[in-house]
């Protein structure tokens, strides 16, 4: 049986929240230093002092199951982004969701969903540093848009501020005989790795041009229709 | 005393905020569960570190 | 578990402890929403400090004709990032020239001093001591020989305000014709092309009709490596409508020819043979418009105007049967692509200098836009001939300000009294200042150097001294006349011929307008300061200009005034782009003339109604530029290159660029991985040839013609058609023009590179 993501995280997650719910309620209720007279708790193999038990609730409360919890949804967020559904939650990103599975469209993102060039999760292919693999700047990117959108105090059309990571590119287009055949993709090695020229300079717009993606354009409205 | 009043209240309301993120992602579920659940687990756990510290103080531990 | 350590008491205990602790939770809340925002915060601060670019700025590429929007990005006043501009006509795609540029601006061996030659070197001088003893020289020169004996020539490099000024100075203030350009090695066919066919120079199409042409015939031009933006938007078309043909007529199998659908192989110098061909099977099998011709087309054979008939019955000389042995391409084929240029829904044709460098290269420009009008393939999205410029400022600068030795601003003509009377009057100088003499082109301009009729020169921003055909011969015409040469870098191959070098601006550290091939007016504004004395071409000629005495003729003296003069002069013609102000510049991705207003959004297609302004309402479509308003389909004979293949010099020679380099590579050799990637130059041969010359790759060879020997490392191709080489000349190791033949169009003026009859053999090392 196939076990998804999803299905961990929400079990975990209920479970680790819900527990250390009801250990929080029990650590709020408990008055330390006046449990001397309390009988001791058992703990099915052990026998514990009440104070022991009420001092292990309290750990448990509030540093075992906020970790849990924090691990949990953590990995939800870095998980999440996988899924383009999970990008398109936010109605900024419904144009680059939408074009890219316009089969109309000439844009790179779209190029490589209509000929299935990356078959699923195809935001996260081309943007992996926002997961758990990829770097420092990206989820501190990711953050800052997230802070950014539900705040709403972004200006649209959006534009992106952080420099591209070509190993994006890199990871599936480099060693391919076509990659290889190409003088340039050698002599100026250097600048790709290090990011210093991107790949779409020669390669072309990967969504739609900000124009496009401003309010009032002729193809806001189509763009930014809600996915199915 | 109730020692642990106020952490282990914040520590719920994190909790529910967590919950909700988990059970219904979402961006601004997202965004309520990294700038405030966090910062309140957080601020719940050091509190609760510095009782249990100061505790072991004065029984002469640390 | 027992619960007795919680106090039943207390859960209904006193409201001010449950209070105070109420408070404090609030209090922790609104520390964690401050943390919250901290750390937002923090965020924030680390993403702007991490910032590789400080600021963007709306720029145009220095280098092809294409003309791509590019951001230059910006940090502590260097240049540290260059993207393709999304917004603009390119939609973000350039090439790795245009990807280099922020290495361009730190190339080594800039100019930063003027120099002057004594005793045979040149040795650095003050501004004030070069400009005085150039301007002595010149004067010197005017008064004892006459106007004619100075000239200038400049470049489709040259930013529009400069060439404008250069023309105003030498014609109106001078007043010598003799201004000419490199534009006359590259574009001067098409411009007598498109003018003897509409009347008026420039395409009428734009690069957006890529996006809706169903069948792509290019004819002479290689534009995966020397307009990669361009065959990208092909390769796009291509991608979202498969059954889109592309059709590539070339001597050799270039990147452009592998991935077309059709390649058609020509030997080198016949192609008129194609061209007239396929009009043979246009007319013959009932694939003409006869309703487009009968209203918009007339027919002349040069001298008169005759009628379809008989541009048909001239044509069956040119039956596919009969052409297809000289022309090395079968019937089959000819008729193939005659049948899909006239059937498709839109077809664009886009040619270059295979068409433009040629004995021919008027008739081919006029048989090519032909083609398209006796189909009715022009004036609709995808249908229309597009000649493709070389430089990214041959149309704007030099064409339309008319800095040629024949022309006057905005198609008016030298020769013409009446256009002369226009311009004096425009220029507000006396009547008959403007010289009735055309003045020298290109190749005669440097023969008039040679013996000794043209006794001082200015040459900016270009190197005669590789890119001159028969180079060997028109450098050493160089020295026996007073050359003054601005460049950006030390030591090209003119500046060895000259007496004074002048240090120029590059790109961003000048600020001016260029017009790129769609007849798109873009700005570049200045980013950067020169090095050393460098100096703007504008700033050179307005010094030069005051000290001949000509400061009261040349007024304008900034990017801005000099262009606002232009635009209002270009008001009273069909040239008109008087509605292209600065600010608009600035503001917009460029914008393409006509544009005679400031609330025009200019003209993406000519002569159509509804987008040229001057096409009268009702018309639909109009070729204003005649006097019928009707286009011209000349009745153009073949004739053979002068250089036909012997024994003797059995093997034709052609050049043309690659991917990686610029023109003599003055510029993109000196930026590492442009210089790594495009390599030395190399002589192109086939394995058929070389084997029957006994070469291997890698050998040593010599190309020799009746103009010259250049020596080089062989390279076995088999993009290299049998019969022919190829070179490029942006080496300074491998000066192939000294080479190449300086026949030339007797109407453009333009020298056929493309065909050079040589031997090729094998030398010792």
């Amino acid at each position: 049986m196939n076990i998804s993501y999803l299905q961990l995280v929400y079990l975990f997650g209920t479970i680790f929240c819900i527990l250390g719910i009801v250990l929080c309620i029990r650590t709020a209720r408990t008055r330390f230093g006046k449990l001397g007279d309390a009988p001791p708790v058992s703990l099915w193999i052990t026998r514990l002092p009440a104070e022991s038990a009420a001092k292990l609730t309290a750990f448990a409360a509030l540093i075992l199951m906020p970790a849990g919890a924090i691990f949990i949804a953590n990995y939800h967020t870095f998980e999440g982004v996988h899924e383009v559904s999970g990008c398109a939650s936010c109605h900024l990103m419904l144009p680059m969701a939408n074009d890219l599975q316009d089969s109309n469209s000439g844009t790179l993102a779209a190029r490589h969903f209509k000929n299935k060039w990356i078959a699923e999760n195809q935001c996260y292919h081309c943007h992996s540093d926002y997961g758990f693999g990829g770097n420092l700047e990206a989820k501190m990117t990711g953050y800052r848009h997230l802070a950014r959108y539900t705040t709403h105090t972004y200006k649209e059309p959006l534009m992106a501020r952080v420099r591209f990571d070509n190993k994006n590119c890199l990871n599936c287009h480099q060693g391919t005989q076509k990659f290889e055949a190409v003088p340039s993709h050698h002599t100026a090695w250097a600048r790709l790795v290090s990011n210093q020229m991107i790949c779409l300079n020669c390669h072309g717009q990967a969504h739609p041009t900000s124009l496009q993606r401003t309010p009032g354009s002729p193809d806001y409205a189509r763009l930014t229709e809600p996915l199915e | 005393m109730r020692l642990l009043r106020w952490e282990s209240w914040c520590a719920i309301i994190a909790f529910l905020m967590t919950l909700a993120f988990v059970l219904f992602p979402g961006p601004y579920e997202m965004a309520i569960f990294t700038f405030l659940a966090q910062p309140l687990f957080a601020i719940a756990a050091a509190s609760y570190l510095v009782k249990v510290f100061a505790d072991l103080r004065t029984r002469k531990v640390v | 578990m027992q619960e007795e350590g919680i106090d039943s008491q207390e859960l209904s205990g006193s409201s001010e402890i449950s209070r105070r602790e109420v408070l404090v939770t609030l209090g922790v809340l609104g520390g964690a929403v401050a943390a919250g925002a901290a750390g937002w915060g923090l965020l924030e601060a680390m993403v702007a400090l991490r910032q590789p670019v400080e600021s963007w700025h709306k720029s145009v590429c220095r280098f092809c004709g294409t003309g791509c929007g590019v951001m230059v990005g910006m940090k502590d006043g260097r240049v540290v990032d260059v993207r393709g501009d999304e917004l603009a006509h390119n939609k973000g795609v350039i090439c790795i020239k245009g990807s280099m540029l922020p290495e361009l601006v730190r190339i080594p061996g800039r100019l930063t001093y003027p120099k002057i030659r004594k005793n045979g070197s040149l040795v650095d001088a003050s501004w004030d001591e070069a400009m005085a003893l150039v301007a002595s020289k010149f004067s010197e020169s005017i008064r004892e020989f006459g106007p004619d004996s100075v000239a200038f020539y400049g470049s489709g490099q040259l930013f529009t305000e400069e060439s404008y000024t250069a023309n105003k100075l030498f014609k109106a203030g001078i007043r010598t014709n003799n201004v000419d350009g490199n534009p006359r090695l590259c574009m001067a066919s098409a411009a007598s092309g498109y003018v003897q066919t509409f009347g008026k120079d420039e395409p009428p199409g734009c690069y957006a009709d890529a996006d809706y042409a169903d069948c792509f015939f290019i004819f002479g031009a290689n534009p995966y490596e020397c307009h990669p933006p361009i065959f990208e938007r092909i390769r796009q078309r291509k991608r979202l409508r498969p059954d889109t043909v592309i059709i590539c007529v070339d001597p050799r199998r270039t990147m452009t020819a592998q991935h077309s659908d059709i390649h058609l192989a020509v030997v080198p110098g016949t192609d008129l043979l194609l061209l007239n061909s396929m009009a043979n099977v246009i007319c013959e099998e009932g694939l003409a418009n006869q309703e487009f011709i009968g209203n918009h087309v007339r027919f002349s054979d040069g001298e008169k105007d005759c009628d379809f008939a008989k541009f048909r019955e001239f044509l069956r000389a040119y039956a596919p049967e009969k052409v297809e042995a000289e022309l090395g391409v079968s019937a089959r084929d000819i008729r193939r692509v005659a049948f899909i240029f006239a059937r498709s829904a839109a077809t664009m044709s886009l040619w270059t200098m295979g068409a433009n460098q040629r004995t021919q290269g008027t008739f081919l420009n006029n048989t090519l836009n032909s083609l398209h009008l006796i189909t009715g393939q022009i004036c609709r999205p995808g249908a229309t001939p597009f000649s493709v410029t070389g430089q990214p400022n041959a149309c704007g600068g030099v064409r339309d300000t008319g800095a040629l030795s024949h022309s006057l601003p905005n198609g008016r003509l030298v020769a013409n009294p009446e256009h002369r009377a226009q311009m004096e009057k425009l220029w507000k100088v006396p009547e008959g200042t403007i010289s009735p003499r055309v003045g020298y082109d290109a190749v005669s301009l440097f023969r008039a150097l040679e013996e000794g009729s043209v006794k001082a020169a200015l040459i900016l921003c270009t190197n005669p001294g590789t890119t001159m055909p028969a180079a060997g011969r028109y450098q050493s015409a160089m020295e026996k006349c007073f050359t003054v040469v601005a460049d950006v870098v030390e030591d090209s191959e003119t500046q060895r011929h000259a007496q004074v070098v002048l240090p120029a601006a590059l790109w961003i550290e000048k600020e001016g307008v260029t017009g790129q091939g769609e007849r798109r007016y873009q700005l570049t504004e200045k980013l950067l300061t020169p090095p050393g004395q460098a100096r703007s071409d504008l700033q050179i000629l307005v010094d030069l200009a005051d000290r001949l005495g000509h400061g009261g003729l040349i007024t304008a003296r900034s990017p801005e005034a000099v262009w606002d003069e232009w635009r209002n002069i270009s008001a009273s013609s069909f040239y008109n782009f008087q509605g292209i102000t600065y600010a608009r510049l600035k503001k917009e991705r460029g914008l393409q003339w006509p544009c005679p207003t400031p609330e025009s959004p200019g003209t993406a297609r000519r002569y159509v109604e509804g987008e040229d302004p001057f096409v009268a309402k009702g018309a639909g479509v109009e070729f204003y530029g005649n006097h019928d308003k009707k286009a011209v389909v000349y009745l153009r004979p073949y004739v053979p290159s002068p250089e036909k293949a012997t024994a003797e010099f059995p093997i034709y020679l052609t050049t043309g660029r690659i991917l990686e380099q610029f023109h003599t590579g003055t510029l993109t050799d000196r930026i590492q991985p442009l210089h790594d990637a495009g390599g030395p130059a190399m002589i192109h041969i086939n394995p058929q040839d070389a084997f029957v010359l006994g070469i291997q790759d890698k050998d040593a060879v010599e190309v020799k013609s009746k103009y010259g020997t250049v020596r080089g490392e062989a390279k076995l191709s088999n993009a290299t058609r049998v019969g022919a080489v190829f070179a490029s000349f942006y080496d300074a190791k491998l000066l192939i023009n000294r080479a190449v033949a300086d026949n030339f169009d007797p109407t453009s003026k333009e020298p056929e590179y493309k065909v050079t009859a040589v031997s090729v053999r094998r030398v010792a090392t």
